[in-house]
This record gives structure tokens, C-alpha cells and sequence, in this order.
């Protein structure tokens, strides 16, 4: 075969793809109004009467024959008003959702080959099901791939499973700030019925270190009072990210004994300790610290500095009077800088000229 | 005659393996596409709105003499869905007046505010906040390049992660949260690019999109095409290949740390997108910064910037886009088949340089060629013909799988005339604005190669995202 004739029967196959391509392009896009006028009908038509069955106006008989006819669509629109309701409107939901093939379908799915599928999965069960569907989400925590576990263990925390701490914790240690900070975001969800366990994590020092790090947050978050001296114990580890989430938390529970202890990190090598250790300081109302915070307007990183001044307008009349004396006679013009800032920013000068005068 | 012939089968197997790289693209491209869309979840991504934990933004806007429509653009930001972010506008020595527009517009007021200088910038006349909008920053300062204007941004910068965007830009609302995605879901990211689309054909009213559409002319109807192509398929395709070394300026989302360990764009760059995306290229793939970091594209978050309609303002932007790839090359060609850059060296660089940089070249000295042959008789009428229509329909067949992609997305066209037009505009690219993007290339290359390295001219606004060009409310979509 020739170099032309090559040419010419790769010129003909490209043709012939080229107007199937073509074809299948018309077709989606006729497809594609389709779907999105008949989404459109549906909405329109269903939407109000659930919202009226939600408010109690209409029936549950009015409720399924508005939804009974698209299932498809009735899941998805129930899928969303689910997302935006409470727990007890949650529940209201479920006598329509029971009516949906869809909860079978979704356990199925949780072992599908397709991480698509079990991704889904996982998060749907959270929205649709009850405590039929835990077994499968504890099987979806031990998943290869960490978005089914985050969904999963975000579904066992809307389901309120209290068991689910450990092996939640287990299921998403991975390494990196925000990584942690999803965990305790999906634990909060649990609320405080999970202290206990959180308090055996702090009370064993050397237990694995993202493990510690999400249970010194979630104390502070969850207020947990019993967990103060285990989170002054941490304030010495090595590990930043405890040091920083064990400083939060102890702002938080707000006990003004361990003042001291924050302020003695206040030259923390870690940037986002000594960040962390400005706004305890102010939420702790630490106006004995207010040297400290001053010292701190001048930090090399920004948000040290930023955190100094919100810290110190945070302290009330006191800091406050220290900030306007900072903004003309700090001794480094960063530190003149934001306190100017956070003044302007609170709205307690208009201008440069203002503080001056 | 020997000759003639060993060139014609060098620059037919360079033919090939483009042609072969594109359908590779185009594969990896609609596959991770795909893959992208089924990952997301409604929840997921309402938590991104809504969690404390979506990091701040400072976007960043650089701006030249754009009194015109950088006030549609700061309300268009302005109004992102967000958690939390700052609007930092940077007017670089701007001699129309454009920082007057912004303080009757915004209600600024001059300020005292120092910034953490970690590369020095041409001085900094003056910075403005807003009274009314206290999440927007005006800087003032003397002329540099749009470079320097985004590195006295970033000193003003307070959080950790940087958006920069051209002052025409108008960005799609969630634009921000599909960018933030991939950074909450993988630390090790150090920057997110966009898709970016022509603007021309939107109407966007105090900053919001109304009605989309089409540019109006022909030659917007081909750049259309050409960012669909580009956006739709090539750019995922090299992201997954590790080679996406051209992260448009337009839109990128990085990490405000890496940025300074870069040393941020480089002011003397012709086109400082294209360098600083492979200097970032070098620092995060070279094995010996050991910073295992990523570069990832983002599919659903979408920019429109306008382009240019006139055959003028066209050809000094394309120009200047080729000059400033082989600028960017040249810098870098350190990269170019260097195992330590691993799958960026090996493939990415070569890649650019050979189907990037050096393709002008190579398809004019493909066309000067047929006509040697055709004098010569090394090859028949008949013969030229078949290669040009094989060469043809491979752009058509190229460019409607983008847009059959873009049909599966947010962006598909507004209306079947507008999808008609675009479908003609693939039918018509190749048989005249095909050879013109040509010959505006070729000439920028020699004109590197002859040392030009300036701007050239500004392209001329006319705030096309103001009017519409008979657009399908968005409700219709």
C-alpha cells in the first residue's frame, strides 16, 4: 500500500467519524433539552406540593402522587430538600424516600467496582437511609479510595452513629491541616455524645498523632472540661499540629488558668502556633498578655500580626487603648500598619489623619 | 531530489505523532473529564461553600489603563460565592482614568498599608479601600509590566492562596469554590488552572451574567473553537501527563507559599503566564526540591475574557503568544529531555517545544515544501490535495470532539443557531483564519529570534461583555 492510498483511506475514516461525531453531538444536545425541560415540568410541578407536605399543608398521599410518576427526579429533588433540612425535617422525608428504589440500589452500590458509584453511594445512604444502611458504610470507611471514606464517615456522623469515632479516625489518617480539619468537621457532627472517646484519645500521649491532633480539636469544639490537662500535656508536644489544635481548644473551653501556659508559646517556631497563641490570648481576655500581643504586631508572618491586633481589640478598652498607641509609636511601621488596620477595619478610626488629630 | 524527499517524511512523521498526541489528549482529556464530573457530589460541594475550612483567596487584578471595564469586573467578583476572599486591583501606572473611575465608583479612600515585599516591584504611589466593599484593595503604582503589577499584589496579599485574573475577565459565580476543590481534597496541590472562555457575546449587567452567547464575527468564531479545544481537552490531557506548562493568566489559583519560592512571574517576560507555569513546572517536579506537588486543572470553574475580533488586535496578540513561548522555552530548555524533571521533562517540555513553539515553523516549511514538489513533479496535484483535505478533516475531527465535550457541559452553546455557527466556524477554520494564525506566528518567531521582546500594542477594549449578540436568557438554558 502506498503513501496516498494510506492518506486517502485515513481521510475517509476521519470523514465517516467526523460526521458520526457530528451526529451524536446533535443528538446529546436534543437529548440535553429534553432532560432539562422535562426537569423543568417537574420541578415546577412537584416542588411546591412537597414543600406544602413538608409545612404540613398537604397530604402524604398528595405528596407521592406529585413524585410517584419520575423517580429519578423525585430522589434528586429529595436528595436536595433533604440537604437543606434538619434533622426532624429529615425524618419527615422518609416516608417518601422509603417509596424510591433507591435505597436497595445504593447498597448494592457501596461495593460497586466503580469509585464513582461508591462514592455516591456513600453519601446518598447518609441522606436516605436508616440504620439498615450503617453495616454498609463501616464496610465503605475501609474503601482504597479516601473520598468514599470521607463520604461514608460523613454519612455515619449524619446518622448519628457514636461508634463510628474510632474507626472513622482509623479510616482517614492522612497527613496534612485540612485533611485533619474534615475529619473533626465530620465528628462534630456527632456532638458532645462522643466525648468519652475523645477523652481516652487525649489521655494516651503516645496513640497515633493525627489521631491526637483531631481529638485536641474536637475537645475544644465540643467544650469538653475534663480534657484540660491532658490538652496542657499536649502544649508541649512535638507534634505542631497538636500544639496548635491543644491551644485552640484550651481558648475555647475558656478557663483563664492556663493563660500562662498558651503565652509561654508565644515564640513557637511554628508560625500558626504563635498565630493560634495571639487569638487565645484575646478570646481569653489575657489583658495581663497585652506586651506579648504588641510584640506580636511586629511577627514576621502576617496572620501573627493580624491575629495580634484582632486579639488586642479583642481585649476591649485596654487593648484598644494599646492599638491606637501602637498606630503612631509601635517601634516597626508593619506593626503601626496593622494596627491602623484593625482599627479602620472595626471601625473605630476613619483615617490616619483622625488617629492623629 | 533525495533531499526533498527525506524532509517531506521527516515532516510527515512530525505530522503524525502531533496528530497521535492529540487524539492521546483528547482520550485522557474526555476520560478525566468524565471522571471529574461523576467524583463531585451535590453535598461535597455545598461544604465547600459553606466550610470554615475553604482557605481565603486574594484575587488578584492587574490592570492597565482599563477604565473601561475594570469596574464591571471588580462587581463581578465582588459577588463570587465564597466564603472568604479579598479583591486586590492593581492599577500599574495607568494613564487614562482609571484609578479615578474606581474611587467614585467604589467610594475609595487612601490608605496607609504596608506589605510584606518578598520581590521588589516599581514603587507603590498609593493604596485605596473601599467604604463600601471591605474586601477590596485599590493599589496604585508606577508602570512595570502586568508582572510586576501581580507581585506588589501578592505583598498586599493576606491569604494563602492566590487567584489572579486579567482585568476583562468575568468570572462564572462558583468559579472560586471548583477551584478551592482540589486543594481541600489533595494538600499536596500547589496550583489549580481554569477554563477560560471569550467573553464577547456575554451580557453581563453590574457584574453579573445574564444571557450568553457567541462572539459576533467569524474570527471571534474560530477563537471559540480554538479555546474549546485548548480548554476542553488538551489542557486535562497534559494535566494528567504532569506537561501542562501554559496555565493562562487569565485564571490560576496557587498557593500564596510556592508563589513567593518561585519568586513570582518574571517582569521582563513577554507572555508572564507561559514562564511563570513552567518555572513552577521546574520547582515542583524537579526531584531535588523533593516538594511533591501537583498541578491540577478544574473543569467546571470557568473565566471569560474578551478577545480580539479585529484582524489587526489579532495578530499583535498572536504574536506576541509566540514570542512569549519561545521566550519561556528559552529560559527554561534547562527542562527539555531532563530525567530529573521526570514526566514534565521527558514529555512535556519536548512536547511544547516541538508541537508548541516550533510547529509554525515546521507547517511553513510544510507548505513551501508542496509547492516544491509540485514544481519538481515529486509529487502530483491530486496527491497535495489528498494531504491537504487529510490534514483538514483531522482539525474538523479534532474540533468537533471538543465541542461534542462542551455540549456535555455548562458551556454548551446558548441556542441551535449558535451551535450551527459553531459548527460552521469548525468547517471554515481550516481554509483561511488557519493560515492567517499561521503567518502571525511565523512572524512572531523570527521577530524573537531578531530580539524583539516588547508588548506590543495593548489590545483595544470595547467592554464587549457589556452587549450581546441576540443571547438566550439563562433561564432558557
Amino acid at each position: 500500500m502506498n503513501l496516498i492510498t494510506i492518506v486517502l483511506t485515513t481521510a475517509v475514516v476521519l470523514t465517516v467519524l467526523s460526521l458520526i461525531l457530528l451526529v451524536i453531538t446533535i443528538g446529546l444536545r436534543m437529548a440535553t433539552d429534553r432532560r432539562l425541560r422535562r426537569d423543568a415540568e417537574f420541578r415546577t410541578k412537584a416542588k411546591p406540593i412537597l414543600r406544602s407536605f413538608l409545612s404540613g399543608e398537604a397530604s402524604l398521599e398528595a405528596a407521592k402522587a406529585a413524585l410517584s410518576h419520575d423517580s429519578h427526579r423525585a430522589i434528586q429533588l429529595l436528595l436536595e430538600e433533604s440537604d437543606s433540612l434538619g434533622e426532624k425535617g429529615r425524618m419527615k422525608l422518609h416516608p417518601l424516600l422509603a417509596l424510591m428504589p433507591v435505597e436497595k440500589d445504593m447498597m448494592n452500590h457501596i461495593t460497586s467496582r466503580r469509585w464513582e458509584k461508591r462514592l455516591r453511594s456513600a453519601e446518598y445512604l447518609g441522606y436516605l437511609g436508616d440504620d439498615s444502611a450503617l453495616p454498609a458504610l463501616m464496610t465503605a470507611l475501609r474503601d482504597d479510595v479516601l473520598a468514599v471514606r470521607f463520604a461514608a464517615a460523613n454519612s455515619l456522623a449524619r446518622l448519628g452513629c457514636q461508634n463510628a469515632v474510632e474507626p472513622i479516625l482509623k479510616a482517614l489518617d492522612v497527613p496534612g491541616e485540612v485533611s485533619q480539619r474534615r475529619v473533626v468537621e465530620v465528628l462534630q457532627i456527632l456532638g458532645p455524645g462522643v466525648s468519652e472517646q475523645i477523652l481516652t484519645i487525649l489521655n494516651d500521649s503516645s496513640g497515633n498523632p493525627t489521631s491526637l491532633a483531631i481529638a485536641a480539636r474536637m475537645a475544644g469544639s465540643l467544650r469538653i472540661e475534663r480534657s484540660m490537662q491532658a490538652l496542657c500535656g499536649l502544649l508541649r508536644n512535638e507534634n505542631a499540629n497538636i500544639r496548635i489544635n491543644s491551644i485552640r481548644s484550651l481558648a475555647s473551653i475558656n478557663d483563664h488558668s492556663v493563660t500562662d501556659q498558651i503565652a509561654a508559646l508565644g515564640e513557637d517556631p511554628s508560625w500558626e502556633a504563635r498565630s493560634s497563641v495571639m487569638l487565645a490570648l484575646g478570646r481569653l481576655g489575657a489583658t495581663q498578655q497585652i506586651p506579648l500581643l504588641l510584640q506580636g504586631l511586629s511577627d514576621r508572618e502576617w496572620w501573627v500580626r493580624y491575629n495580634a491586633a484582632e486579639a488586642l481589640y479583642t481585649l476591649g478598652e485596654t487593648g484598644i487603648a494599646a492599638l491606637k498607641e501602637a498606630v503612631d509609636h509601635h517601634v516597626d511601621a508593619y506593626g503601626r500598619d496593622m494596627s491602623r488596620q484593625i482599627l479602620q477595619e472595626h471601625g473605630d478610626i476613619q483615617s490616619t489623619k483622625e488617629i492623629n488629630s | 531530489m533525495n533531499t526533498i524527499r527525506i524532509i517531506l517524511w521527516i515532516i510527515l512523521s512530525y505530522y503524525i505523532a502531533l496528530q497521535a498526541i492529540y487524539l492521546l489528549l483528547l482520550l485522557l482529556g474526555s476520560l478525566q473529564i468524565r471522571r471529574y464530573n461523576k467524583g463531585i457530589t451535590f453535598a461535597e460541594f455545598r461544604r465547600i461553600g459553606e466550610s470554615r475550612l475553604t482557605m481565603p483567596v486574594s484575587l488578584i487584578i492587574p490592570c492597565y489603563n482599563e477604565a473601561l471595564i475594570i469596574c464591571s469586573t471588580i462587581l463581578n467578583v465582588l459577588k463570587l460565592t465564597y466564603p472568604q476572599f479579598e479583591v486586590i486591583v492593581v492599577s500599574d501606572g495607568s494613564t487614562d482614568n482609571t484609578i479615578e473611575t474606581l474611587i467614585e465608583k467604589f467610594q475609595l479612600r487612601r490608605i496607609e498599608r504596608f506589605g510584606r515585599r518578598f520581590i521588589s516591584t516599581q514603587p507603590i504611589l498609593g493604596v485605596y479601600e473601599s467604604a463600601e466593599y471591605p474586601n477590596l484593595v485599590v493599589v496604585e503604582k508606577e508602570n512595570g509590566r502586568r508582572a510586576d503589577a501581580i507581585n506588589a499584589g501578592v505583598s498586599m496579599a493576606r491569604y494563602p492562596l492566590l487567584c489572579v485574573i486579567d482585568a476583562d475577565c468575568v468570572l462564572e459565580s462558583d468559579a472560586l469554590l471548583h477551584m478551592a476543590r482540589p486543594f481541600l481534597l489533595d494538600s499536596r496541590v500547589a496550583a489549580v488552572a481554569g477554563v477560560v472562555r471569550p467573553s464577547n457575546g456575554l451580557n453581563v449587567v453590574e457584574g453579573e451574567i445574564v444571557a450568553k452567547g457567541f462572539p459576533k464575527t467569524l474570527l471571534g468564531m474560530n477563537q471559540e473553537v480554538e479555546y474549546a479545544r485548548s480548554f476542553q481537552w488538551a489542557r486535562i490531557g497534559l494535566s494528567r501527563l504532569r506537561s501542562m506548562l501554559c496555565i493562562s493568566g487569565a485564571l490560576i489559583l496557587v498557593k500564596k507559599t510556592l508563589f513567593e519560592k518561585v519568586g513570582g512571574p518574571w517582569p521582563d517576560a513577554i507572555t508572564d503566564d507561559i514562564e511563570f507555569t513552567m518555572r513552577l513546572n521546574r520547582h515542583i517536579h524537579d526531584r531535588r526540591n523533593k516538594e511533591d506537588a501537583r498541578l491540577v486543572f478544574a473543569p467546571n470553574a470557568i473565566c471569560y475574557t474578551e478577545i480580539p475580533e479585529k484582524i489587526g488586535q489579532y495578530a499583535s496578540q498572536r504574536n506576541r503568544w509566540q514570542r512569549g513561548t519561545l521566550q519561556a522555552i528559552w529560559r527554561n530548555r534547562g527542562m527539555i529531555f531532563n530525567p530529573r524533571y521526570g514526566m514534565t521533562g521527558l514529555f512535556g517540555m519536548p512536547y511544547f517545544l516541538l508541537f508548541e513553539g516550533l510547529s509554525a515553523i515546521v507547517e511553513l516549511s510544510a507548505w513551501i515544501l508542496m509547492v516544491i514538489c509540485l514544481v519538481l513533479g515529486i509529487a502530483t496535484g491530486f496527491e497535495i490535495v489528498a494531504m491537504l483535505f487529510l490534514a483538514y478533516i483531522m482539525g474538523v475531527f479534532l474540533s468537533l470532539s471538543a465541542v461534542l465535550l462542551t455540549e456535555a457541559s455548562r458551556l454548551r452553546s446558548a441556542s441551535w443557531r449558535e451551535f450551527w455557527r459553531l459548527i460552521l466556524a469548525i468547517f471554515l477554520d481550516n481554509l483561511g483564519p488557519h493560515q492567517f494564525h499561521l503567518l502571525c506566528r511565523v512572524i512572531g518567531t523570527f521577530q524573537f529570534l531578531l530580539g524583539r521582546h516588547d508588548l506590543g500594542k495593548p489590545m483595544e477594549r470595547n467592554g464587549t461583555q457589556n452587549t450581546s449578540t441576540k443571547p438566550i436568557p439563562l433561564t432558557m438554558l
